[in-house]
């Protein structure tokens, strides 16, 4: 296969992978965590080149303590959530720069890290995407109904007898195992655009969960596609080819979802703001309700 | 001591770096506090990533200049973009700053990327070019620092009240939509200012870590300001300091304002255990949860 074929390859794959996993993370509200979790896997993916071990093994190991950094300093009365997250956020970037900065070649190597190469994706990249994408859809299929009352109702989902932290904890290292093998493709920074606004997307045409991962995964597989053809044909970074498309593809959503809104309540169908309720108090609330 | 604290500085231009850093230490620890106080840190990393593609269209379009100008305009545009999009109620606040975040930022690595000398203008703006502080640039950063502080000490008790209890402050007739443009406008010029001289990394740092520090060790505004101010300079002077050392006197080289970052996280972690030593000293019985 040819540098650009598995480039195609991996951009598809990550971008379905993406698709898969962005609806529990936006159903969640985990973004900012996930743009923390990214830049924190970066010095991780730094220390291991440093150090000659897999770089999946050490941004991914590095993700794992960031992740319980964040729960140990969020637990913390007078430091928010948001402020933890700041903070592990710029903690890890800095680390990953210090120790980048102390090697030779430095500008490219940053540039690769942070925004990505994957252009030179080999068949062990491609294999690591493959294998975090069947991790994605066991996940989904074993617990995809339990993360969904999980995000809709907490306390319900703890008074049936479910275990919050166990579920939490599979859904976290679930998406740190995506964006280590992201941030070698798309970069630290752009890797969030493949895991968060592929959802966004899906959620402004419906609110039904299923509908909603049909549409992530092929928004995301789609910008992969159009983005790696772009780069190629344009000479642009491959990584911000595919976000430009993925955010094009989001504002075009929009528009085109806030016109079909405005028409419908025009006609009197159904009230203007139907389609804008939130997903919480959408039909998947009262199926919850029910069986809690 | 003075050799390492003071000798280093003689040099106009690390004059020039030190004096540049200290300045906008103390002006992002002071509105570092307002992000604290609205949990903002969210947004503030969303800006220091939007404004990239501005301070790219800036430069090619009119050269150095250029760059304060075109970051100031692609900071307006996430900020009214921001409110655009969330208006749709089927797009949440951490969505679409995620969305936002990652286009703007690929528009400019897509941009950039066509360069020849691509990484090394990436690099730039990660890090910024404190080594290279003019003086007319010290001039800018002053003026801006002066309106900062001017705005804020009008705006003190309306930013307060709207902080701490939004309807109460709609109920005392302040209006929030004003206040949280002012905001937005506040946090939007401080990285626009410092994003060329120090880089991304560091004003996401300077402008969180400072404000959580002090809030750490007191709760009240009034000893909160100036100590996050005072960690905000003294953080930079340590870490310029310990950069400069490293690379003269040790032969390593340590990117400038990763350390400064990785200086404030220690100031961070030690502010953190003695707060925890402090209160166990206090009372017997730990706090308990969720304890103001």
């Amino acid at each position: 296969m040819t540098a650009v074929g598995r480039a195609i390859l991996e951009a598809v794959l990550l971008g379905t992978v993406g698709g898969l996993i962005s609806v529990q993370i936006t159903l969640r509200r985990l973004p900012f965590f996930t743009l923390a979790m990214t830049h924190a896997t970066f010095p991780g993916v730094v220390l291991a080149a440093i150090a000659g071990i897999n770089l999946y093994a050490g941004g991914g190991l590095f993700g794992v303590l960031i992740v319980l950094g964040v729960l140990a300093l969020s637990r913390r009365p007078e430091q928010g959530t948001s402020t933890a997250i700041g903070i592990m956020l710029s903690a890890g970037f800095a680390l990953g720069v210090v120790l980048l900065s102390a090697r030779d070649g430095f500008s490219k190597d940053l540039t690769a890290y942070t925004v990505g190469q994957i252009l030179t994706v080999g068949n062990s990249d491609l294999l690591a995407v493959t294998v975090v994408g069947l991790i994605v859809v066991g996940l989904l299929a074993v617990a995809g109904r339990q993360l969904t009352f999980r995000a809709f109702d907490p306390s319900a989902y703890a008074a049936a007898g479910y275990r919050p932290t166990a579920i939490d904890m599979a859904l976290l290292l679930t998406v740190e195992a995506v964006i280590v093998v992201a941030v070698p493709a798309v970069g630290a920074i752009l890797a969030v655009a493949v895991l968060v606004a592929p959802a966004a997307i899906a959620r402004l045409w419906t609110h039904d969960i299923t509908a909603m991962t049909a549409i992530a995964v092929a928004a995301g597989a789609g910008s992969g596609l159009t983005g790696v053809l772009i780069s190629t044909s344009y000479d642009v970074a491959a990584g911000g080819a595919i976000t430009v498309v993925t955010g094009t593809l989001f504002a075009l959503s929009l528009a085109a979802t806030t016109a079909r809104n405005a028409v419908t309540a025009r006609r009197g169908r159904r009230p203007a703001a139907d389609p804008a309720t939130p997903v919480t108090a959408g039909p998947q609330m009262k199926t919850v309700e029910e069986t809690g | 001591m003075y050799q390492t604290f003071i000798e280093p500085f003689r040099f106009p231009f690390m004059a020039r770096a030190l004096a540049e850093l200290m300045i906008l230490g103390a002006l992002a620890g002071t509105v570092g506090v307002l992000i604290l106080l609205r949990r903002l840190a969210f947004m503030t990393d969303a800006l220091t990533h939007t404004v990239f593609p501005g301070v790219v269209i800036g430069y090619l379009l009119a050269g150095e200049g250029g760059i304060f100008w075109g970051a100031l305009l692609a900071a307006a545009a996430t900020a009214g973009l921001l409110t655009l999009l969330t208006r749709n109620r089927a797009v949440t606040e951490d969505t679409a700053l995620a969305v936002l975040l990652t286009t703007f930022f690929a528009i400019g690595v897509v941009l950039v990327s066509r360069e020849s000398g691509y990484t090394a203008d990436l690099t730039a703006f990660l890090f910024g070019r404190i080594l290279t502080v003019t003086p007319q640039q010290l001039t800018e950063t002053l003026a801006v620092t002066a309106l900062v502080i001017a705005a804020l000490v009008l705006l003190r008790r309306p930013l307060l009240a709207r902080a701490f209890d939004a309807d109460g402050a709609q109920a005392a007739g302040h209006r929030i939509g004003l206040l949280d443009l002012a905001t937005n406008a506040i946090v939007a010029l401080v990285v626009v200012a410092s994003v060329r001289a120090v880089g991304t990394i560091l004003v996401i740092a300077l402008l969180i870590v400072p404000a959580a520090a002090a809030r750490a060790v007191s709760d009240r505004i009034a000893l909160i300001v100036p100590i996050a101010a005072a960690l905000g300079a003294l953080a930079g002077w340590a870490g310029l300091t310990v950069s400069y050392d490293a690379s003269i006197h040790h032969g390593l080289r340590l990117a400038s304002g990763g350390t400064v970052v990785l200086v404030l996280i220690t100031c961070y972690l030690i502010a953190l255990a003695a707060a925890t030593t402090r209160r166990r000293r206090h009372s017997p019985h730990p706090a308990p949860q969720g304890a103001p």
